[in-house]
C-alpha cells in the first residue's frame, strides 16, 4: 500500500536540491573575500526538465544534484569570482523556491489527510 | 389515443432462475486477511523508517529537517489510512450486529 | 556533534562572519596604529593583514565538493604587509633618523575605510544567509502542521 501523494518524490527531491544550492550558496558568500575561490553553483533542475520531457516522471530515480564551478564570469583582481549581489539574489530566488516546493507538499499533504478522515 | 392500461398489457418480466445457487466469488484469490496483514505490515515499515530516520536526526546522520519530517509525514498517513478503514470495518460489523432478525 | 550535518550550513555561514569579524578588528588595529612610529619589535608598525582560504576537506583531492565537504572559510593567519614604509621628513620627530626623516607605518587610511566597508558587508551578507536558512527550516517544519 502507497498512502503517499503524487508528486511526494518529486517535491522531495527539489527540497533536497534546493538545499544544495543554499549550502553552495553559503559556501560561496563565506568566501566572498577569499583570493583565488571560484564561484559553485548547482545544477538539477535542468536535468529533471530533460528527463521529464523525453520519459514522463516514471524515471526521476538516481537524479541526484551536482555541484559545478561556474564558469565565464568576471574575475576580480583576486582571482575571485564572486558577485556578492548576485549570490544575494540566488540566495532570495532559492529560498523562495524551497519555501513553494514545502507549500505544495503542505497543501497536498492535507489535502490527502481530508480524504483519509472524511472531515 | 390509446389508454395507460393497454400499453401495460403486452410487457411481461423475464423469468428469474438459478438465483438460489449463486454466491459471490473472489476473483483475485485473494483473502480478505492477507489484504489487511499487508496493510498492517506497510504501515508498519514505515513507522520503522520513521523511527530511522529520527534516530538519524539524534545522531546527527540526518541529511536534511525536510527528509525527517517528510518520512514522519508518510508514516502519519499510512498510519491514519489503516486507522480509518479498521474504523470502518468496525462500525460496518456492528451495524450488522445491531440487524433485527 | 548532534544535528551536526543538517546545522552544518550554519557553520559555514558562522565561519564567514567569524572570518569578517577578524578582518575588521585587524582593520581597526591597523587604523588607530597608522601613526604609530614605535612598536615591540622595534621600528614603525606595519599594517596586517588577514589571508583567507577555503576550507574544503576534498579527501580525493580533486574534483567539486560534496554537499559535507564544504566548511566555508578558513583563516590562515595574519600577516605584515611587507610593501615598502614611507618616510617623511620631520626633523623634530624623537623618531627621526640622522637626515630628518621619520619611518612612518604603510597604513593607508582610505584602503582601511574600504576594507572596514567590504568586511562590513560581507558580515551582513554571511547573516542574512543564515536568516534565509533559519526561514526555509520554518518551512519545512510547517510540513508537519499540514497533517496534524
Amino acid at each position: 500500500m502507497n498512502v503517499t501523494v503524487s508528486q511526494f518524490d518529486l517535491l522531495n527531491k527539489l527540497l533536497d536540491a534546493s538545499e544544495l544550492r543554499h549550502r553552495v550558496i553559503s559556501q560561496n558568500v563565506a568566501n566572498v573575500n577569499t583570493p583565488g575561490y571560484h564561484r559553485l553553483a548547482v545544477s538539477f533542475e535542468e536535468e529533471l526538465a530533460d528527463r521529464l520531457r523525453s520519459a514522463g516522471d516514471a524515471t526521476i530515480d538516481g537524479l541526484t544534484p551536482s555541484v559545478y564551478e561556474e564558469q565565464g564570469l568576471t574575475v576580480r583582481a583576486d582571482g575571485n569570482n564572486v558577485d556578492i549581489d548576485k549570490e544575494m539574489g540566488q540566495l532570495n530566488k532559492n529560498a523562495l523556491l524551497y519555501q513553494t516546493y514545502a507549500q505544495v507538499l503542505a497543501s497536498r499533504l492535507s489535502m490527502m489527510r481530508s480524504a483519509i478522515t472524511g472531515r | 389515443m390509446t389508454t395507460i392500461s393497454s400499453i401495460a398489457t403486452g410487457v411481461k418480466l423475464p423469468a428469474v432462475s438459478g438465483v438460489e445457487n449463486l454466491r459471490p466469488t473472489n476473483k483475485s484469490g485473494t483473502q480478505f486477511a492477507q489484504v489487511i496483514t499487508q496493510l498492517v505490515q506497510d504501515v508498519n515499515d514505515q513507522q520503522l523508517s520513521a523511527d530511522q530516520s529520527v534516530r538519524d536526526l539524534i545522531t546527527g546522520e540526518a541529511d536534511s529537517v525536510h527528509g525527517v519530517v517528510l518520512s514522519a509525514a508518510k508514516a502519519d498517513l499510512a498510519f491514519r489510512m489503516v486507522l480509518e478503514i479498521r474504523n470502518r470495518l468496525v462500525d460496518s460489523y456492528q451495524e450488522i450486529m445491531r440487524m433485527q432478525v | 556533534m548532534s544535528l551536526g550535518k543538517i546545522l552544518s550550513v550554519t557553520d559555514i555561514s558562522a565561519s564567514g562572519m567569524a572570518a569578517e569579524r577578524l578582518r575588521m578588528e585587524v582593520v581597526a588595529n591597523n587604523i588607530a596604529n597608522h601613526q604609530s612610529t614605535r612598536t615591540l619589535e622595534g621600528g614603525p608598525f606595519r599594517r596586517q593583514q588577514v589571508l583567507f582560504s577555503t576550507a574544503f576537506d576534498n579527501a580525493s583531492g580533486f574534483g567539486f565538493p560534496d554537499a559535507d565537504q564544504m566548511h566555508g572559510v578558513q583563516v590562515l593567519g595574519v600577516e605584515a604587509d611587507a610593501s615598502e614604509l614611507p618616510r617623511i621628513y620631520q626633523p623634530g620627530h624623537p623618531d627621526s633618523d640622522g637626515d630628518g626623516f621619520v619611518t612612518m607605518p604603510n597604513v593607508q587610511l582610505p584602503n582601511e575605510m574600504v576594507d572596514l566597508i567590504t568586511a562590513s558587508r560581507s558580515y551582513e551578507a554571511n547573516l542574512k544567509v543564515l536568516r534565509t536558512f533559519r526561514e526555509m527550516t520554518e518551512q519545512a517544519l510547517a510540513l508537519l502542521r499540514a497533517i496534524a
